[in-house]
């Protein structure tokens, strides 16, 4: 009977390098590129892309995207700067989809 | 005969003449080696440290470099389990270095309030303080820090999100020589406290409230004002009440503007961007108003063929800009050195069109121009400067420049 002790984390799907928290997941319920994202407030391990403004669905935005620092897999990206008022909330925090991470120590 | 030694001779002034003339650092650390006397002199000589240590060890420094000016005890961004700089270490500082003028807290994320409180009471000559990203901080550590150190010459509270207005006024009652101020993120100020602070505090020269979304129209006329011949940097960065007024305002009143970020302020047209155009002409170097969807050729036209000395510009997302606002440039030589054109309409031609007049041009980035490819300026046979960088798919370092 093994007993985990230790954070649940998520890593990377290539490489398994933890790149979040579970404690940090504040919604299941993004659109990624490829299908449902996870909106993270902080990521690590990771390496982040150089800016650019996107016209995303709900509307324009500063991104860059987010890399594993190992493997440099792009899983997913950075809200750097919103446009909309309503999406200023997302500012500083992480998009990372669910197909490009793996559930670590559960 | 009698024999004197050198040491006893040479007076404190001398030597530290002799210390002054030594450029290594390496050699000034071995003249410290030479005897007491001579550690001493050349420890009370050092002006400035960056540290990261405990609390012993910084009641040794504090009582080895008792005459340090500038102390950096910065920390590093990146999330850690160490708690780093905490308040007690605050207040062996203020107990130690008496003559502290320039204080780095950066990122320092353990301390609070109550370590501001001993800064407040211990280093009354302190001008300088730097606590961006401390996120504990509220207004009554930092009132404190107003209170006790009245000749603060510059505060940067960058990310300290529980700042409100009430700080603002008991800056504006108490530092009176402020001249840099730091707000960026702090939300919860309103034109209510920039209009308080500005009140007291009227030499300000540089003022920074990117993303403080209350501040408006009525807060940068009270700046305009009060400020109109100090203010040189002003930053508005998603300060999406800020409208026509704000720029009427700075047309009218701050001559020496050199700075202006006002990308995301997305009210502002080109009237108003017109009337600043003429009125900063020549003390204009950097605009940011990457954004500002209401902008057209007009307006950007304007902005190129008067403000002569304009070094940086970043216009991207000014949706309605075309390369129209290129053309007619005669043969003015612009200054440009830094110049971000993301513009979905300008194409190659407009690029070529600046690049005839944009001599100097060290850096150009078109990373979401949609008509502007590596490609596609090849083929239209484009020459760039020399040492110019540009940037079409983002794989460069990014610019710090505003």
């Amino acid at each position: 009977m093994g007993e985990i002790i230790g954070p649940r984390l998520y890593s990377c799907c290539n490489c398994r390098n933890h790149v979040a928290l579970h404690d940090d997941v504040i919604s299941k319920s993004f659109q990624g590129r490829n299908g449902r994202a996870f909106l993270f407030s902080h990521a690590m391990n990771i390496v982040v892309g150089p800016k650019e403004d996107r016209q995303l669905m709900t509307g324009l935005h500063t991104v860059a995207d987010v890399y594993c620092s190992d493997c440099r897999e792009v899983l997913g990206w950075k809200y750097e700067r919103a446009y909309e008022e309503t999406q200023k909330y997302k500012e500083g925090k992480f998009i990372l989809e669910k197909s490009k991470i793996a559930q670590e120590n559960w | 005969m009698d024999f004197v030694c050198i040491n006893d001779m040479l007076r404190d002034d001398e030597l530290r003449s002799i210390l002054s003339r030594l450029d290594n650092d390496k050699d000034k650390e071995r003249f410290g080696l030479v005897c007491k006397r001579w550690l001493y002199l050349q420890s009370t000589e050092r002006k400035k440290l960056s540290v990261r240590a405990g609390p012993h060890l910084l009641r040794k420094i504090a009582a080895r470099f008792s005459r340090l000016v500038e102390l950096d005890l910065s920390q590093s961004v990146s999330r850690s389990f160490h708690p780093g700089i905490t308040d007690s270490d605050l207040a062996v500082i203020a107990d130690g270095f008496k003559s502290l003028k320039v204080l780095n807290l950066q990122n320092c994320k353990g301390i609070a309030d109550t370590g501001m409180v001993s800064i407040g009471c211990g280093l009354s000559s302190l001008q300088s303080l730097d606590v961006s990203y401390c996120r504990k901080l509220t207004d009554k550590g930092l009132s404190a820090v107003a209170e006790g150190c009245h000749d603060l010459r510059s505060l940067h509270l960058a990310g300290c999100r529980f700042v409100t207005d009430g700080l603002l006024q008991a800056i504006s009652k108490n530092c009176c020589n402020l001249e840099e101020l730091v707000l960026q993120g702090c939300t919860n100020i309103s034109d209510i406290g920039i209009t308080d602070l500005v009140n007291g505090c009227r030499n300000i020269t540089f003022l920074d409230v990117n993303k403080c979304s209350n501040i408006g129209d009525t807060g940068i006329f009270s700046v305009s004002k009060a400020c109109s011949a100090s203010l040189k940097t002003l930053k508005l960065l998603d300060c999406y009440k800020v409208g026509d007024e704000s720029l009427f305002s700075l047309a009218e009143f701050c001559k020496n503007l050199e700075t202006l970020v006002i990308g995301g302020c997305r009210d502002i047209s080109d009237e108003s961007l017109k009337s600043l155009a003429a009125a900063c002409k020549s003390s204009l170097k950097k605009l940011r108003m990457d954004w500002c969807l209401n902008i057209s050729d007009s307006s950007m036209s304007c902005i190129l063929t008067q403000c002569r000395n304009l070094e940086a510009l970043d216009i991207g997302c000014c949706e309605q800009v075309t390369d129209a606002a290129f053309e007619g440039l005669g043969e003015i030589e612009l200054s440009l050195k830094f110049l971000m054109v993301n513009c979905p309409k300008v194409t190659v031609a407009g690029i070529g069109m600046l690049l005839d007049r944009c001599t100097s041009l060290e850096y150009l980035d078109v990373r979401s121009c949609p008509h502007v490819t590596k490609v596609g300026c090849e083929e239209a046979g484009l020459q760039f400067p020399q040492c110019c960088k540009v940037n079409f798919l983002g794989s460069l370092n990014e610019m710090d420049v505003f």
